[in-house]
C-alpha cells in the first residue's frame, strides 16, 4: 500500500525545570507534595489575582531556542485560550498565539544513516493545568492544583515527517536536546514531556484530512500509534470512505487508536491578547546572557557526529544520547583513557554493567564520574587489577568512591609478581597429587582446577594470564 | 465635642492630633450616621465594625502616648465591594460571591491599612461593576443622598453616595468606563480615574483588565490627591503598573502657562467653569467637535472590548473552588451552566454573551479587532489633542442623576458613559468635580490630561475648588 504517503506533525509539551511556577511564586516541584499544597491566590485564580511572568521560564525558553537553531522573538506576547474545565482554574490558559518566543527552528534526525532536517514552526510559553483524577466507581472528580501554572513550552513541528520511525526519531532528538540543555527534568512518567501527533495520508500532493493522537508520553507508543493510525486511514480510504477530522486516543494494551472527540465538538477557544500582561520585550543583552549559561554544552547532534566518528554503533549512540549524564561520563572518560581498547572498555561498562545497575537501583543516585571510570579502566589497562575485580568494585565506584582508593584500601591489587605466584602454585601442586595425576593422564579440566585454586588462595587477585602461564609451566616441570 | 461633620482629611488629622476628638469618637460618629441614615440610602453591603473600632482604639493609644501619627492614620473610609479584604466578605455585589471571605487583601487596601486608615464598610455597586446606576447590585439598590428618588450613579454608586452622605472621609472606587466619575458627578463629590497602571489592580475583582482603574472619591480634589499619594505606585504583583519619577500628587503645579481646551458643543453647559478656569490658567480655548474623539464610536468600541474581557475574566466564577454552587447539577456542564445561571444577574449575563460573541471564531476580526483599531485611533486623537492642550474639560455627564428605573433599556444606560469612556480607552487620567447644579442636582466637570499627567489634572481641579464652592454643596444635604 505504498501509494499513500503519511504526513506527520507533532506538538510537544515540555515542563520547564524552573524553581517557581509560570505566573506566581509557588514551588514548581510538586511530584512528592500533598495535593493542593503548592497553591496561592494566583494559580488558584481567586478574584483579583494577576499573573506575573517568571523570568526563569523565559530564560529556559531562550536556551531551548538555541537548541532548535531558532530565532528568539525580541517582541513576544501572551494570549488567553478560553475553555471551561475543573482543572483550568481561571477558565482560560495563558499561552502565546501571535508572537511566540521561539520561531523558525529545526532539528536534525538520523534516518537510514543520513541526516534529515525537521522544521520547528515555533515554540511558545504557556502554563499547565491542574490534575483531575476520577476515582473508580466514585461519582466525583478530584482536582489537584499543584500542577496548575507549571511552565510549559509547546514545541510545534512543521509537517515534515513521513513515517512513524521519523516521528519517533524526531521525538527522541527533541527530548535529547531539551534534557541535555537542562531546561526540563525530562521525567516522562510525570508528564514532563508529552506529545500530540497529527497525521494524515495522501496519494497525491494535496494533504489529506488529519487526525490528532493526543497525550502520549512514550516514544515507542508514538511509533505504534502512528503505525496503527496510518494503516487505519489507508483502510478507510480504500473502502471508499472519508477520514474524519477528529481527536483520537491510543489504547496502549490493545495497540489501537480510538475516537475521542469529533470536529463538531471542537472548542472555539476565543483567543485574544492577555490584557493582564504587557508584551515582553527581550533585549539582545538579556538573550545573550541567558544563552551564555550553556555555551559549553554540546548539542546531541554534535555529540552524535562525534560518536559516529569514534565508530559507535547506532544503538550505542542512541543509548548515550538518550542519557545525557551517561554520555557526559563517556565523553570525559574516553579523554582520560589511553587507547582504542580502553575506549571500548569505557563504552562496555556504560552500556552493560552501568545500565543494569541503573535499572536495579532506581532510588539510588549514581555518582559515577568520567574521571573515576577512566581511573578504573586505566587500572585494568596497567594490569593492576583484573577485569573481574573491576566489575566487582564498579558498584562502589558508581556510588562515588575513587577506584584507586578502593583498590588501595581493600588490598586488591592484582598479583603479577612471578616468584610470588610460583610459590603459591608450587604449594598447590604439592598438596594435590591426584589432580596432578589427572592432568598428566590428559584431563585438560584439571588445569582449570589449579587456576581456580590459585584464585581462591589469592582472593581473585592473581593475574589470570600469568597464572595460566605459570601453572602450565610448573605442571610441565613437575 | 468638636463638629465632626463633613471633615476633610487634613481637618480630621488636626482634630485627632490636637485631641479635639478621639479616633473612637470619630469612627462612632460615622457608624451612628450609617445606622441612622443608611436605612433609606442603602450604601452598605457589610460593616467592618469590630475591626474599625479596634483600629481606632490603637490610634487613640498612640496619640495618648504622645507618638506621632501619619496624615492618613485613623482616617475612616469605605471601599467598593470590588476590593478584596482579608477576612472580610467581598462579593462584587454578586450572588455568586455571597459569603466569600478572601484570604488576602488588595494591594491598595494593604497600603491604606499600613498608612493606618480605617475601613468602615464595604459598599454597594453594580454587580461586578456592570452598570451606571448601582441598580444592578444583586443585594439592594442604593439611593442618591440629594434625592432618594434618584440613582447615585454607578458602578461605584455606594462609594460616591457614602462620601456625599458623610458616612466616611473618603472612599475607594473602580472606574472601567466612568464608574468613579459618573457617580461622583451625580452625588456632587470629587472622584478620580488615574492614569491606567498608576494604581495597582492586584486584589481588585477584575471587570475589564485593560480598562480597570482604581481611584479615590472624596469631598474635594485635595483629599483625592492625598489618597493618591498613598495608593499609587508600581506593584510587582500587577505587571501593568507603571513606574513614575514622582508620586507626590499633593504638590500643586503652577498653571500660569497651562493650556486648557473645552469641547465646543458643550460651551453653554460649561460656561461657568470656563469662566472660572480662565482666571487661573494660561489659556482656555474651544476644541471643534471634529478634532475631538467621536464619542459614539468610542462607546461602540468600548462596548465590544469591555464585554470581551469580561467574558474571559468572569470564567473563574464556575462554582468549583469558591463562591456559590448550584445544588441541581447532574454533571460538570450543569455545574457550570446552572451555577452561572442561578447566581449571575441579567446585565452580567448580557455582557458575557456579548463578549463571547465578539471573540468567537468568525466574528473576532469584525468585532474585537475592529474595535481595537478604533481604540488605537482614539489614543492617537488624544495624543494630538494633548500636543495642543495640557488639559481638556468636558461635562462628566450631559444630564444630572436620573430617576430609578428610568433607564431600563440597556442602551440608554450605556449612553450615560458617553463622555467618560474615552479616558479609559486611552488610559489617560480624568477627574470629575462638582460644578453648577441643574434643577438643584449636582453636575460634574471632567478634567482630562495626557497619561501620567495626574498631578496636572489634580492641580486644575484644586485651583477650581479654590475659586468656587460647588464642592461644598454636599454640606447642605439634608438626610
Amino acid at each position: 500500500m505504498n501509494k499513500y504517503q503519511p504526513t506527520i506533525g507533532i506538538e510537544i509539551h515540555t515542563q520547564l525545570a524552573t524553581k517557581s511556577k509560570m505566573f506566581c511564586g509557588c514551588d514548581n516541584a510538586s511530584v512528592d507534595a500533598e495535593p493542593n499544597t503548592n497553591i496561592c491566590p494566583v494559580c488558584l485564580a481567586l478574584p483579583g489575582s494577576l499573573p506575573v511572568i517568571n523570568k526563569g521560564a523565559v530564560e529556559l525558553a531562550i536556551i531551548m531556542g538555541l537548541g532548535f537553531n531558532a530565532k528568539i522573538a525580541k517582541h513576544t506576547s501572551f494570549d488567553r485560550k478560553n475553555y471551561f474545565y475543573p482543572d483550568s482554574p481561571k477558565g482560560y490558559q495563558i499561552t502565546q498565539m501571535d508572537e511566540p518566543i521561539i520561531q523558525e527552528g529545526y532539528v536534525e534526525i538520523l534516518i537510514d544513516g543520513e541526516f534529515k532536517r525537521i522544521g520547528i514552526h515555533h515554540a511558545h510559553l504557556e502554563e499547565d493545568a491542574g490534575k483531575s483524577t476520577h476515582p473508580a466507581g466514585a461519582d466525583y472528580t478530584l482536582v489537584d492544583f499543584n500542577r496548575a501554572g507549571t511552565p510549559l513550552v509547546e514545541i510545534v513541528s512543521d509537517p515534515d515527517m513521513h513515517s512513524p520511525i521519523e516521528a519517533k526519531r524526531y521525538l527522541q532528538e527533541v527530548y535529547a536536546i531539551v534534557t541535555r540543555l537542562g531546561v526540563t527534568h525530562g521525567d516522562l512518567q510525570h508528564g514532563n514531556f508529552k506529545f500530540d501527533l497529527n497525521v494524515s495520508i495522501s496519494s497525491d500532493s494535496k494533504l489529506g484530512t488529519r487526525t490528532e493522537l493526543k497525550n502520549l508520553n512514550s516514544f515507542r507508543n508514538a511509533e505504534r500509534a502512528l503505525t496503527y493510525e496510518i494503516q487505519r486511514q489507508i483502510e478507510v480510504l480504500e473502502s471508499g470512505q472519508k477520514v474524519e477530522q477528529e481527536t483520537r486516543g491510543f489504547d496502549d494494551t490493545k495497540g489501537v487508536t480510538f475516537s475521542q472527540r469529533g470536529k463538531e465538538f471542537a472548542h472555539d477557544y476565543r483567543y485574544f491578547p492577555e490584557p493582564d500582561l504587557p508584551p515582553l520585550v527581550l533585549t539582545d543583552s538579556f538573550i545573550k546572557s541567558s544563552q551564555a549559561h550553556i555555551k559549553d554544552i554540546k548539542l546531541p547532534i554534535d555529540i552524535r557526529k562525534q560518536l559516529i566518528d569514534a565508530g559507535l554503533s547506532e544503538k550505542e549512540q542512541d543509548i548515550l544520547i538518550s542519557q545525557p549524564t551517561t554520555c557526559d561520563i563517556y565523553l570525559d572518560a574516553v579523554q582520560k583513557t589511553k587507547n582504542a581498547k580502553s575506549h571500548k572498555q569505557v563504552l562496555n561498562f556504560l552500556i552493560g554493567d552501568y545500565q543494569a545497575w541503573l535499572s536495579d537501583n532506581l532510588s539510588v543516585e549514581s555518582k559515577l564520574t568520567g574521571n573515576n571510570l577512566a581511573e578504573l579502566i586505566n587500572q585494568i589497562d596497567s594490569g593492576a587489577i583484573s577485569s573481574k575485580t573491576a566489575k566487582d568494585i564498579f558498584p562502589e565506584v558508581i556510588l562515588g568512591n575513587s577506584p584507586d582508593k578502593i583498590i588501595k584500601d581493600q588490598g586488591i591489587t592484582q598479583i603479577s609478581d612471578d616468584s610470588e605466584l610460583e610459590n603459591i602454585i608450587k604449594e598447590i601442586i604439592t598438596n594435590n597429587p591426584k589432580a596432578v595425576a589427572d592432568y598428566k593422564s590428559g584431563n585438560e579440566k584439571a588445569l582449570g582446577f589449579f587456576v581456580g585454586q590459585v584464585m581462591a588462595a589469592t582472593k581473585g587477585q592473581a593475574n589470570p594470564g600469568k597464572t595460566n602461564q605459570l601453572v602450565l609451566k610448573l605442571l610441565g616441570d613437575n | 465635642m468638636a463638629d465632626l461633620s463633613n471633615l476633610s482629611i487634613q481637618k480630621t488629622h488636626y482634630l485627632l492630633t490636637s485631641k479635639e476628638t478621639s479616633c473612637v469618637e470619630l469612627v462612632k460618629y460615622y457608624f451612628d450616621r450609617i445606622s441612622k441614615y443608611d436605612g433609606h440610602l442603602q450604601t452598605v453591603i457589610i460593616l467592618n465594625t469590630d475591626n474599625a473600632l479596634e483600629q481606632a482604639r490603637n490610634v487613640d493609644e498612640k496619640i495618648a502616648k504622645g507618638e506621632n501619627i501619619g496624615l492618613m492614620e485613623g482616617i475612616p473610609y469605605v471601599a467598593k465591594d470590588m476590593f478584596l479584604t482579608e477576612g472580610v466578605q467581598t462579593t462584587a455585589a454578586s450572588q455568586i460571591l455571597k459569603d466569600f471571605i478572601p484570604p488576602y487583601s488588595a494591594t491598595v487596601i494593604d497600603k491604606l491599612n499600613k498608612a493606618g486608615s480605617i475601613l468602615l464598610a464595604k459598599v454597594n455597586q453594580d454587580e461586578f461593576a456592570h452598570g451606571g446606576s448601582t441598580e444592578n447590585s444583586s443585594y439592594h439598590k442604593t439611593f442618591n443622598p440629594w434625592d432618594v428618588e434618584r440613582v447615585p450613579g454607578g458602578s461605584s454608586g455606594g462609594s460616591a453616595a457614602a462620601v456625599a452622605a458623610d458616612f466616611c472621609v473618603f472612599a475607594l472606587g473602580t472606574d472601567t468606563g466612568g464608574s468613579i466619575r459618573q457617580p461622583s458627578a451625580y452625588c456632587g463629590v470629587s472622584g478620580m480615574k488615574p492614569t491606567y497602571g498608576l494604581v495597582s489592580r492586584y486584589g481588585v475583582v477584575a471587570m475589564a483588565s485593560s480598562f480597570d482603574c482604581v481611584g479615590p472619591i472624596a469631598k474635594d480634589a485635595k483629599d483625592v490627591s492625598i489618597v493618591m499619594d498613598v495608593i499609587a505606585g508600581r506593584d510587582s504583583k500587577d505587571s501593568t503598573t507603571i513606574e513614575l519619577d514622582d508620586y507626590n500628587f499633593t504638590n500643586e503645579i503652577n498653571l500660569e502657562t497651562t493650556r486648557v481646551g473645552y469641547l465646543k458643543s458643550y460651551e453653554e453647559l460649561l460656561s461657568d467653569s470656563i469662566q472660572n478656569i480662565s482666571s487661573s490658567v494660561g489659556s482656555v480655548e474651544s476644541i471643534p467637535d471634529s478634532d475631538f474623539i467621536d464619542p459614539i464610536m468610542a462607546l461602540a468600541a468600548y462596548y465590544i472590548l469591555v464585554p470581551s474581557e469580561i467574558s474571559s475574566n468572569l470564567e473563574r466564577y464556575d462554582g468549583i473552588r469558591y463562591g456559590q454552587v448550584t445544588s441541581e447539577a447532574k454533571d460538570i456542564d450543569q455545574i457550570y451552566s446552572k451555577t452561572r445561571d442561578e447566581f449571575l444577574g441579567p446585565e452580567v449575563k448580557r455582557r458575557i454573551l456579548m463578549g463571547t460573541y465578539a471573540l468567537s471564531a468568525g466574528y473576532y476580526d469584525a468585532y474585537y479587532k475592529k474595535a481595537m483599531r478604533v481604540r488605537k485611533s482614539i489614543i492617537n486623537t488624544f495624543d494630538n489633542l494633548f500636543s495642543k492642550y495640557d488639559a481638556i474639560i468636558t461635562p462628566t455627564t450631559v444630564d444630572p442623576a436620573f430617576v430609578l428605573g428610568e433607564k431600563s433599556d440597556p442602551i440608554s444606560m450605556y449612553k450615560t458613559d458617553l463622555l467618560t469612556v474615552g479616558a479609559n480607552l486611552a488610559g489617560i487620567p480624568a477627574i470629575s468635580i462638582p460644578t453648577s447644579t441643574v434643577d438643584n442636582l449636582p453636575m460634574g466637570l471632567q478634567i482630562m490630561s495626557a497619561q501620567t499627567k495626574d498631578s496636572l489634572v489634580l492641580s486644575v481641579a484644586s485651583q477650581y475648588q479654590q475659586n468656587t464652592s460647588w464642592h461644598k454643596k454636599i454640606e447642605e444635604i439634608n438626610l
